[in-house]
């Protein structure tokens, strides 16, 4: 067997893997998510499909599938097609670079593990994340629906503006690992001792809030904001085709929860012997411990504005991500080889500033709006 | 007291009115102002400039058929600088019922006259926007007349839209004066001109868009329609249409007797039953001239209090769901169901209760009321201050709602804004305090008071009232004592179960409370009462007769909804859900 022919072989393998894993993640998420959050705000959750109600997810699936395909009048009919599908592709391609595990040998040949090993993977990423945003749009272009195309208009504005400062922060970290490869970034972080959450603790909040708003989940889900927008961009979709919408968001959850391990927590680097199983494992766990975190926002906040979410975007975001982006690349030239505790100590610095500032802020709120004191039983004036 | 009031005012505008005013007697408690058609825009602006009756309440119309003059008017405003109100009247003879507008005095009359256009088909000259307000544009005759057909006529709406144009309706039969016809082909509403200007600037690409919210979107609260002018995602104008819900309450009572008709104030504001019972039960006794034991008035502030907690919290609730904090909805609930589970356990019921009634109560407690009463109090003040940590401090909710559907106290004031959210804007208006009913006055509580008339003064002081209420329950509590429940009145309360048992004369008085009812002597009741929302009045009509002759209610929601155009000026489309939740309507009395 010749080194190619191997090599399609053992891509098409992990690309069949991969494919039905994430797809088969999305109930899964799909019955995680209710069943967290059912927890958080006193109540059960499913609990009459399956055991602990993990058929649900599967009910709904056949539900959905089963479903009349509506299409209004007025429809852009191929765009309105293909809209669901441009969104859920690009989340399951992007998950072809993210590596999930040490490279293994099989037959005296080296086998990634990840679907194909590229060593532009973080460019390749980011590509594909920016593409989601066309689905959404062409979505709610298309439906002929005006709360559809506020919606689409409401994604395309925020996903463009939040792609930026994660950009930004991804740049911070290639700087420190010197590749763009996930893989090298991954031992980078081996090397040198310490989880990138320690030197690039501001990008990795940046990082989670960002992509939080990229994947258009509370607080920042503006573009399907069901109390303002019915249901935004997908407000026309029926059936399946609301569904694929519904996968695409789960299968982006995951991808960029994988991103932020792999970026930031040591990849599949845990502690204990380091077997392949259970690397395998510690990815897993921490992939779910970022999905369990968005599910804990979504859970307790309110949603944001979209004035608001695009000026927080442009005014804190970006200017932030840039001067993480600064220091750590004046950081890296000035320290050298002790960079990795300088930038930590300087981010530790920073988080503290920042927290104080978010103080004062918060106190300024509350200030500009005096409690509403009981007043004694008097006539005003 | 309230009488010898209404005629000093009397006296004075009888010196500069002349011959054009008269005193009246109805209500007897309180006397009222009748005053020449002709002259009642200038009596309103006499009112109001002299006199600093800055408050309108309302106008309610009445027909007195065979009577001359036919229509009467009433109109009730209210002075928060000397804590007092009045009644006018206008009365109306029968062909051509036209009246000056008070709308530019009062811009609360505007919805309010458009009602009475609506059901009794008198004209207001000078009125901006004369247009049925309740029944569809197409509807044909005025239901609160006396005269109006009930039963047999065929329904006038379908469900294709393609029927209900004017122009494939049948000509209307000459017989009948309808105003409104000759008006909707002729003068284009304002309705069609938001949408024929909203087609033109699409089509002129000026970037503006018509969105219809409503009557089926998430944040409308119940069948609410408006239709929002957009330039991108500012709100331009806002027109509310409303009616999907009437259900013609008001006629209905007309046809039932007074016990009857009490359990048609439960479906009116469905999230206040007993709020709306009180009011209702409070004037009807007024009318009746009987006066309520110790111990039912005592149950009636621990019942009107459990009502307006439980209100607030399904506001707390579906506003923080606007604005995306979904888990404050469901510990909002949890509360409610214990509140839910009080009212069951004392009247049978959930939710329509009719537990209060005029009388008194329906019933004594049961023995493990106060028991479940208790646990819920143990728990509450701890349970509000958990809705006030998610939200009174968080950055998000602090964004989304200071400086959010702002209005000021005198804009509140001439609508009518009643309730917290008046109070938001930062005056000391509550009928509790101002004229105190069911004894309010012995409770030590104090009025949350805003100051910037925002969504979030709207909020703190909601929330603040629930611990307010939370005390008066606790007084309440102390001061209960065992006692009767119902006022020793044979006409209207029936007799003792036991008594029934054993009286023939009782088991006949029984029935026929029953099924006739108790008669009200011919007069007029009316007490202003203060609900979750507002201002909540019945004015209650009786002719001698076992029924209602008219029971007009004017209902906080419907002068609430009337600011929402106001402040939603200038906002975005997240900032009118934000505001269509913080004025706490509920369209089944906005409707009725």
């Amino acid at each position: 067997m010749s080194n190619t022919t191997f090599d399609w072989i053992a891509s098409l393998i992990k690309a069949v893997i991969i494919f039905v894993v994430l797809l088969q993640l999305v109930p899964v998420l799909i019955w995680l998510e209710r069943k967290v959050v059912a927890r958080m705000q006193q109540r059960i959750g499913p609990n009459r499909v399956g055991p602990f109600g993990l058929l649900q997810p599967l009910a709904d699936a056949v539900k959905l599938m089963a479903k009349e395909n509506i299409i209004p009048t007025g429809v852009d009919k191929l765009v309105y097609y293909l809209a669901p599908v441009i969104s859920i592709v690009p989340a399951l391609a992007a998950f072809a670079v993210v590596p999930f595990g040490e490279p293994i040998h099989v037959a005296g040949r080296v086998v990634y593990l990840q679907v194909a090993h590229v060593n532009i993977g973080i460019l390749y990423v980011l590509a594909l994340s920016s593409l989601a945003v066309y689905g959404i749009t062409l979505a709610g272009w298309s439906s002929n629906n005006k709360y559809s195309l506020l919606g689409g208009l409401r994604a395309s504005a925020q996903m463009i503006s939040y792609e930026i400062p994660v950009g930004l922060t991804v740049v911070a970290v290639v700087l420190l690992a010197g590749s763009l490869d996930l893989l090298d970034i991954v031992n980078q972080q081996v090397k040198q001792g310490i989880w990138n959450i320690g030197p690039q603790f501001i990008g990795f909040l940046l990082f989670v809030v960002a992509s939080n708003a990229e994947l258009n989940r509370a607080p920042f889900d503006m573009a399907e904001a069901e109390s303002e927008l019915v249901a935004g961009f997908h407000t026309e979709y029926t059936g399946f085709r609301f569904a694929m919408f519904f996968m695409g968001e789960y299968v982006n959850m995951v991808t960029t929860s994988a991103l932020a391990t792999v970026m930031y927590l040591g990849g599949w680097h845990g502690f204990g012997p380091d077997v392949w199983y259970l690397n395998l494992i510690w990815f897993i766990l921490k992939i779910f411990a970022f999905i369990i975190f968005y599910m804990w926002v979504r859970a307790s906040w309110p949603r944001i504005r979209y004035d608001q979410l695009m000026g927080f975007g442009w005014k804190v975001m970006i200017p932030a991500a840039l001067l993480n982006l600064a220091a750590t690349a004046v950081v890296i030239v000035v320290a050298k080889e002790r960079a990795t505790l300088w930038l930590t100590a300087v981010n530790i610095a920073l988080f503290v500033v920042f927290l104080a500032v978010l103080r004062l802020v918060n106190s300024r709120q509350l200030e500009q709006h005096r409690q509403v004191v009981p007043q004694p039983d008097a006539v005003r004036g | 007291m309230q009488k010898e009031e209404t005629r000093k005012i009397f006296e004075d505008a009888r010196l500069k009115f002349g011959e054009d005013v008269a005193f009246s007697d109805r209500p007897a408690e309180e006397g009222s102002i009748v005053v020449q058609p002709s002259r009642i825009k200038e009596f309103s602006r006499w009112l109001r400039d002299d006199l600093k009756f800055d408050f309108y309440s309302e106008v309610g119309g009445a027909d007195f058929m065979f009577q001359n003059p036919r229509y009467s008017l009433t109109y009730t405003l209210f002075s928060t600088k000397e804590r007092k109100h009045i009644h006018y009247k206008v009365l109306l003879d029968e062909d051509e019922p036209r009246v000056d507008t008070i709308s530019d005095v009062y811009a609360g009359a505007n919805w309010h006259e458009r009602e009475i256009f609506d059901m009794f088909g008198i004209t207001f000259d000078g009125h901006p926007d004369l247009r049925r307000l309740l029944m569809p544009d197409y509807w044909r005759g005025h239901p609160l007349r006396k005269d109006y057909d009930i039963g047999g006529e065929s329904v006038q709406f379908s469900a294709n839209f393609a029927d209900v144009t004017p122009q494939t309706l049948p000509a209307p039969p000459d017989e009948e004066v309808f105003l409104g016809w000759d008006r909707l082909e002729t003068q284009p509403s304002s309705y069609t001109q938001l949408l024929d200007s909203g087609a033109e600037l699409e089509d002129a690409g000026e970037g503006r868009m018509i969105i219809n919210m409503g009557p089926q979107h998430p944040s409308t609260h119940g069948v609410l329609r408006l239709l929002v002018e957009l330039d991108g995602e500012n709100v331009i104008t806002t027109l509310p249409d409303i009616g999907y819900l009437h259900t013609g309450i008001e006629k209905t009572a007309e046809s039932l007797n007074f016990n009857q008709a009490l359990t048609l104030t439960d479906r009116m504001d469905y999230l206040s039953p007993l709020g709306n019972n009180l009011a209702f039960s409070l004037s009807t006794e007024r009318l009746l001239g009987i006066t309520i034991p110790r111990r039912a008035q005592v149950l009636r502030v621990i019942l009107a209090e459990l009502t307006r907690i439980q209100s607030h919290l399904v506001w707390l609730a579906t506003h923080g769901l606007d604005l995306g904090a979904m888990s404050a909805f469901f510990y909002c609930f949890r509360e409610r169901d214990q509140i839910l589970d009080l009212f069951e356990t004392a009247s049978g019921v959930r939710m329509m209760t009719s537990y209060i009634c005029p009388g008194g109560l329906r019933e004594d407690i049961p023995p493990e009321f106060m028991p479940m009463l208790q646990s819920f109090m143990d728990i509450f003040q701890s349970r509000v201050d958990e809705y006030e940590v998610l939200l009174t401090k968080n950055p998000i909710w602090l964004e989304r709602t200071q400086g959010v559907g702002k209005i000021s106290v005198e804009d509140a004031l001439s609508y009518g804004v009643s309730g917290p959210s008046l109070r938001a804007s930062g005056i000391d208006w509550d009928m509790r305090k101002v004229e105190p009913y069911s004894g309010y006055e012995e409770y030590d509580f104090d009025v949350p008071v805003g100051s910037h008339g925002d969504v979030y003064d709207r909020y703190l002081c909601r929330v603040e009232e629930m611990r307010q209420s939370h005390r008066i329950i606790a007084q309440a509590i102390k001061k209960l004592e065992p006692g009767p429940v119902g006022a020793d009145e044979r006409r209207v309360l029936s007799p003792h179960k036991i008594e029934i048992g054993n009286s023939m004369e009782s088991l006949i008085h029984h029935f026929l409370l029953t099924t006739i009812g108790f008669t009200a002597p011919p007069g007029e009741g009316h007490v202003p009462t203060e609900t979750g929302r507002g201002l909540l009045s019945f004015y209650m009509i009786g002719d001698g007769s076992p029924k209602p002759y008219r029971m007009r209610a004017r209902t906080p929601s419907f002068s609430n909804l009337q600011a929402l155009p106001l402040m939603m000026q200038g906002g975005l489309v997240a900032d009118a859900v934000a505001t269509i939740g913080s004025i706490d309507i509920v369209l089944g009395e906005i409707d009725r």
